[in-house]
């Protein structure tokens, strides 16, 4: 079960965001609320998965000596075949994650995969590999969005409200809650992805 | 040489296809993009001016100002402004009633502090300002009539000095109207 496995491999293994730690600049830049953290990582799911499957059709075809640059313009193609298209049929998912999408170009988990995996392998276990990564990348993004949103502001407003569910914030539950502000600046991003890093490294010690 | 030549036609085959590719996206999605893009326009002046079913734009004074219309009545205008927030521009749009009333404001785009200035880009902010003339458009703590949100009293002091100049140089530009 090859494809399985290769699919598994980018959920935990090795998670792109907290083992491989590629893509950083997303994963820090756009996790201040939670609903920011999944809608990027759906995005970029899709990309990696067109992406390697467009890549590993053509690895017999694309010369050695310049994969790189063809990788890109085939990378940089689907992200701007994804905006056109999300933009005319879907704006109001375009509303949503629309200054993200152009930035998945500069997201080097794509290029890697299309580099480690795509340009080696044949379509189902690239297909395979892109899912379980992107998959990875958008759990890894959500939680810490979820971790900075709610500790940073008390409350995971914007994602209960776009799925209709009633209102979750720490105020009801104990109270009184003061927002640790700094959980969503800028310097917060860093340290939250440092203590989910170590939290991480502390789960998976014994395997 | 051909070594080169080779590599080069590979990537110019490549980058060709994705061109087409990408053009044809592009002229495909092109009418459905300006279709969305001006309802999402109409829908945003319709919020600003309630009831309001046509909108002209039409110089008043020295500047430009979307005018709405009602059974080929003009109930009111549209003005957009800039403020300066805590962490940059502010762009502001306003609507209000031909005496200079506003009916409604919306924040096109913004970069303030997600979390405490954002807040005052959202609705139970913005609320506040409907029904407003331009003495009570000043903060609560200025001696006006608008609640800061909290821990962000910058934003929110941009955001209402804009709506204030919108409607002053709309009074301003009216003035010959009369």
């Amino acid at each position: 079960m090859r494809p399985v496995e290769d699919f598994s491999n980018g959920l935990f293994r090795e998670n792109p965001t907290f083992r491989l730690i590629l893509g950083m600049c997303p994963a820090l830049a756009v996790t201040t609320a939670a609903i920011n953290g999944l809608g990027m990582g759906l995005a970029t799911t899709f990309v990696l998965v067109c992406s390697n499957t467009i890549i590993s059709l053509l690895r017999k075809v694309i010369p050695e000596d310049i994969r790189i640059p063809a990788y890109i313009v085939v990378i940089s193609s689907f992200v701007t075949v994804v905006q056109l298209v999300m933009q005319g049929f879907t704006p109001e998912l375009y509303g949503v994650l629309g200054i993200f999408v152009p930035l998945i170009v500069v997201n080097c988990i794509i290029l890697a995969r299309a580099e480690a995996f795509a340009g080696k392998y044949d379509v189902v276990r690239s297909a395979a590999d892109g899912l379980g990564m992107g998959l990875g990348f958008t759990w890894a993004l959500t939680l810490l969005g979820a971790a900075r949103e709610v500790i940073g502001t008390g409350s995971l407003s914007n994602a209960y409200q776009m799925f209709g569910l009633p209102q979750f914030s720490l105020k009801i539950i104990y109270g009184s809650y003061d927002p640790a502000l700094i959980t969503i600046l800028a310097p917060g991003a860093f340290i939250m992805l440092g203590l989910m890093i170590g939290l991480m490294n502390l789960l998976t010690k014994h395997h | 040489m051909r070594e080169v030549m080779k590599l080069g036609l590979a990537l110019l085959a490549i980058c060709a296809v994705a061109g087409l590719a990408l053009g044809l996206t592009y002229n495909i999605t092109l009418p459905r993009i300006k279709a969305q893009e001006e309802a999402a326009r109409q829908r945003l002046y319709r919020d600003l001016l309630p009831g309001a079913d046509v909108f002209k734009e039409v110089t008043i004074g020295s500047h430009k100002y979307q005018t709405g219309w009602q059974h080929g009545q003009r109930i009111g205008v549209i003005f957009t402004v800039t403020g300066k927030g805590y962490g940059g521009d502010i762009v502001i749009i306003v609507g209000m009633d031909p005496a200079g009333r506003v009916t409604g404001v919306s924040i096109l785009s913004q970069s303030e502090t997600p979390g405490l200035g954002s807040k005052a880009a959202q609705p139970p902010f913005l609320r506040q300002y409907a029904g407003k003339s331009t003495e009570e458009l000043k903060l609560r703590i200025d001696g006006g009539k608008i609640d800061a949100v909290t821990a962000a009293t910058i934003t929110s002091r941009a955001v209402t000095s804009g709506v204030k100049s919108a409607v002053d140089q709309y009074l301003h530009d009216s003035e010959g109207l009369k």
